[in-house]
């Protein structure tokens, strides 16, 4: 089943937009099937439903309902293996 | 293929830039872009108020950077200004606004749509992820010199 993605950061033009491309360039290559999409956190207000795991470069409320992985090292470079195993941890888990 | 010497021109780059805060920087940037028509009136504010909500500061390795933007609304064509300031300017870490930073430099971008600048923002991040390159700009000394340090990263990149 196709795993649903959300990425978001302040606007959701800029940095989501990079964080998006790497996180769907590693899942694609890892064989994972799942459909990344781009949001605000403002718009998260209205929940996260049907998403499995956010990825956020921003602030996210703790209260969201699904796993939260920060999108920083997508644009430091520090730690951005870890943090694409960590995405792929989470969506390995919840095809179970 | 684009690359950063399209978006960074001369005339958007600050260098010894006497620049006290964060805010200061971003409203110097904001109006080079806005004097060249890259962008229009209020995309200053639009920068600052972005800025206090969802801070840009970045912990890249070997020196901080910070990438303020805002909605593309204002936007007229897709644009960096790039600002070295005299020391480095406080600002809050992405994600994190707990976390100050002290950034060498200050990259403004002003994108009218992210998907079709995509290239662009990959080499954004290629390039603030680089120690080396963040050491050759903040030494450069001259707005010519900042836009040949990304020359030079374009050129290496399309090798």
């Amino acid at each position: 089943m196709t795993r649903r993605v959300l990425i978001v950061c302040g606007t959701g033009v800029a940095t989501s937009t990079v964080v998006a491309d790497r996180v769907r360039r590693h899942l694609e290559a890892c064989g994972i099937d799942a459909k990344v999409e781009q949001s605000t956190v403002a718009e998260l207000h209205r929940g996260a439903a049907g998403y499995d795991l956010i990825v956020a470069t921003t602030q996210v409320r703790d209260d969201v309902g699904v796993p939260v992985v920060a999108g920083l090292p997508f644009l430091t470079g520090v730690g951005a293996d870890e943090a694409l195993a960590e995405i792929e941890g989470h969506l390995r888990d919840s095809a179970d | 293929m684009p690359g950063l010497t399209d978006l960074v021109l001369a005339e958007h780059v600050a260098v010894n830039l006497s620049a006290g805060s964060s805010e200061s920087i971003i409203r110097s940037l904001s109006a080079l872009l806005e004097a060249s028509g890259a962008v229009r009136s209020g995309y200053a504010e639009a920068c600052v108020a972005r800025e206090e909500e969802h801070p840009t500061g970045l912990p890249t390795p070997g020196m901080a950077v910070a990438i303020p933007h805002a909605d593309p609304d204002l936007v007229e064509r897709a644009a960096i200004a790039v600002a070295i300031p005299d020391r480095p300017v406080a600002f809050a870490q992405m994600g994190d606004p707990a976390v100050e930073l002290q950034a060498g430099a200050v990259f403004l971008l002003a994108l009218p749509d992210a998907q079709g600048q995509l290239s662009a923002l990959r080499r954004v991040a290629t390039f603030v992820q680089d120690p080396d390159r963040l050491q050759a700009l903040v030494a450069a000394g001259t707005p010519d010199e900042v836009v040949a340090v990304f020359t030079a990263f374009d050129q290496e990149i399309n090798e």
